[in-house]
């Protein structure tokens, strides 16, 4: 009997919602609540949707038979769990963030677009992840637009056509996959085909590889204060995760995550809007799990999954950070910030605490989780054959120093120290320090605790970051990019912050667009009026001379029948001038005209 | 708010502190001697 | 009114930091050297995947010399080639 109740209460336990569905609808409802039960309602979303995600059992669920598909709408394994895990923390984190905005387009669109993340990840076939994949379009363009600044607008609607396009190139290529082999399965592929190469880069536009980026760094910054933390956390990462379920060990992402890890940090060295600097080492962190990914071992895609997780904590820790200080004092650009250590202490430890994860400082997030992939590449590029990969390694080397000489560093001393522009503002309101107060506290303890965070990875860990030989080297790294702005910036020789647009690949289709556009107006244009001339003459020169002839014909015939009546000289030049405008005017005399023609006929018939 | 605040600086300039640049050139010229030798002296 | 005065207002604290950091940079450059002294005489264990980690330093020079890189592309190459006015993409 009590057995039976058990089981009873298993399935019921077993028949589990799907967590995009949870947010998504949960969302949709946010608007109908006031007050403290809003702030209520919307906590919860996330703490169900945990709750009912560590119940979920591995394998497939949600069958949808469709004619002859049967689409799996969700699949749990530990890949997926892994970043179902991590978006149901940092949509926790972002929520208690944004609670103070009461911008409900905002918090709809943050559910909305938190659940497309989490329906791509657990969707078990390629069409489901398809269309969550778009969804995840919408709702971070809302994000966007939620800014209502001009400039926002305008950048969404870029974000949107690059998306919007991106989701065309993965949907051709699950299209021809599917024409090919018949199958929808979000397994292993190999790049073969129009289908798989098409997916391959319709996954890395989301995934921002070098040349296909700049709609990030281009829409990121432009985006709302709360929405820039939503924004780093899901799109990117749901392409890692796409990458990692379908393309592990591709070579051509090993020299794609070098690129990313590699240009951005060039950029964030002069850019002056502190979150576009942010931006940038998105892409940059985002490299080292496209290199692991490409690696394909078991430790380079564990390394891969374990730094796409402590990078949405602290990269939307120090998204939260800067977002708080745009809060209090309306400025984000380097040139009008500084000294706010002053004022906001609070946020400027937890901003430390972010750029100290980033850059892999000992006892903080980044430094269990991207040496990962460092050893992992160093591993391979021992193998026979894989030599390059020694290059592969130094320029990861040379990343992991340049991360911390712009993240690490520029952000927190351009923010809170360095020159102090002035603003005595009041410390980040309550629920944003509880925000940060949370990341920064898991940057930390997952730093000082990785197995806890190893235990959840993908495959089975057999690591350990805490050699002396490790900590001792990471330390030299990092203390010695330290030491080269220490010096730079005494000399005088660091670059100063400008108000200023650096050009990236978007000017393609921001300014290139125009400019082929005029090219072509150049070229097409006097073609078309060439064109025009050409007919026109052709048309009235044919009218003049269709004109012309039958008059000089009749001039002709008259010519010869007036010399035969014995008209000579100026009586003769009258006739004919009158003849000619006469015909060439059509006022012919009836008579006249008639007669010519007969002459005419009568002149053809004699020539026949 | 003072119009003080709104002031926008359009360039931010890091003024060198007397006595550091030939620190830093000294220390730049023997890390990129000594990186170099490193690098050839190690067999790949 | 008088501001209160902050840990950074005070020159004497900036040059302190600046002290304390040269120390430490210096310091780790001597730890690195008693690790390699070590581990050549077995005392720890020592692991490299290159031969060039054998180097004394090597780490430490290597991140400081790729961040002077790093600053002075940006600044001599970077910033020339694709700096515009703010308003570029306005007009």
């Amino acid at each position: 009997m009590t057995s039976e109740i058990v089981m009873a209460a298993d399935t019921a336990l077993a028949t589990d919602l799907m967590p995009a569905l949870i947010f998504m609808v949960g969302g949709l409802l946010v608007p109908f609540f006031k007050g403290r039960a809003k702030s209520v309602y919307m906590l919860l979303i996330p703490v169900v949707g945990f709750l009912n995600l560590i119940h979920i059992p591995l394998g497939d669920h949600h069958h949808l038979f469709f004619g002859d598909f049967n689409l799996v709408l969700l699949h749990v394994d530990r890949l997926s769990l892994l970043f179902g895990y991590i978006f149901h923390i940092i949509a926790f984190i972002t929520v208690i963030y944004i609670l103070g905005f009461k911008n409900d387009v905002e918090y709809v669109a943050g559910f909305f677009y938190a659940g497309a993340a989490l329906g791509a990840i657990f969707a078990g076939d390629l069409f489901i992840f398809f269309v969550f994949w778009e969804a995840l379009t919408l709702g971070s363009v809302m994000l966007i637009w939620a800014r209502k600044t001009p400039k926002a607008q305008a950048a969404g609607f870029r974000y949107l056509l690059v998306h919007a396009f991106g989701g065309l190139v993965l949907l051709a290529g699950i299209v021809f996959h599917y024409s090919h082999t018949g199958s929808l399965e979000m397994s292993l592929m190999t790049l073969s085909g129009p289908g798989s190469w098409l997916m391959f880069f319709g996954i890395g536009i989301n995934c921002a590889w070098p040349i296909l980026h700049p709609w990030l760094t281009d829409a990121y910054p432009e985006a709302t204060i709360g929405g820039a933390v939503f924004l780093s956390a899901f799109t990117t990462k749901t392409a890692v995760y796409a990458l990692a379920r379908l393309y592990p060990g591709t070579d051509l992402l090993i020299w794609i995550g070098v690129g990313m890890a590699a240009f951005p940090i060039f950029y964030a060295v002069i850019e002056n809007d502190l979150r576009r600097v942010l931006a940038y080492s998105l892409i940059n962190q985002v490299g080292f799990m496209v290199v692991g990914i490409g690696i394909g071992t078991e430790l380079a895609v564990n390394g891969a999954c374990a730094h796409a997780f402590n990078d949405i904590l602290f990269k939307g820790l120090l998204f939260m950070t800067m977002g708080a200080v745009m809060h209090r004092t309306g400025k984000i650009n380097a040139t009008d910030l500084g000294g706010l250590y002053k004022s906001m202490p609070w946020t400027c430890l937890f901003c430390i605490v972010g750029a100290a994860s980033i850059s892999a400082f000992p006892l903080f997030s980044g430094f269990v989780s991207k040496s990962m992939v460092m050893s992992a590449v160093a591993h391979m590029s021992h193998n026979p054959g894989q030599g390059a990969l020694v290059f592969v390694w130094l320029v990861l080397l040379f990343a992991a120093a340049g991360v911390f000489h712009h993240a690490g560093i520029k952000i927190p001393f351009f923010a809170f120290f360095g020159h102090d522009a002035g603003h005595r503002v009041k410390e980040a309101p309550l629920n944003m320090l509880i925000a940060m107060g949370i990341a920064a506290f898991l940057c930390v303890f997952i730093g000082t605790f990785p197995q806890y965070l190893y235990s959840v990875l993908p495959f089975p860990v057999d690591y350990e970051p805490y050699s002396i030989s490790h900590v001792l080297t990471q330390t030299e790294l990092l203390f010695f990019s330290a030491l080269a702005f220490c010096l730079l910036l005494l000399s005088g020789i660091y670059p100063a912050e400008q108000r200023a647009v650096n050009l990236d690949a978007d000017w393609s289709y921001r300014i290139g667009g125009k400019k082929l556009y005029h090219i072509l107006a150049g070229i097409l244009n006097p073609l078309n009026t060439g064109c025009e001339k050409v007919v026109r003459s052709v048309a009235s020169a044919s009218a003049f001379i269709f004109k012309d002839a039958p008059a000089r014909i009749a001039l002709f015939v008259s010519v010869n029948i007036w010399l035969v009546f014995g008209i000579r000289g100026r009586y003769l030049e009258l006739r004919k001038s009158r003849l000619y405008n006469d015909a060439m005017e059509g006022t012919m005399p009836i008579g006249l005209g008639a007669a010519t023609a007969v002459g005419f006929f009568i002149l053809i018939y004699i020539l026949n | 708010m003072n119009p003080q605040d709104d002031k926008e600086l359009m360039e931010l300039k890091h003024d060198p502190v007397p006595g550091y640049k030939p620190v830093f050139v000294v220390v730049f010229t023997i890390a990129c001697l000594y990186m170099a030798f490193i690098l050839c002296h190690s067999p790949l | 009114m008088e501001e209160k005065k902050h840990l950074f207002d005070d020159p004497k604290n900036v040059k302190r930091l600046l002290a304390v950091f040269f120390a430490c940079v210096v310091g780790l450059l001597v730890l690195n050297g008693v690790y390699l002294y070590l581990a050549k005489h077995h005392v720890i264990h020592h692991h490299a995947y290159y031969e060039w980690e054998n180097f004394w330093g090597f780490y430490s020079f290597y991140g400081f010399v790729a961040c002077v890189i790093l600053v002075l592309v940006s600044k001599y190459v970077l910033r020339p080639l694709v700096k515009r006015r703010e308003d570029y993409y306005d007009q």
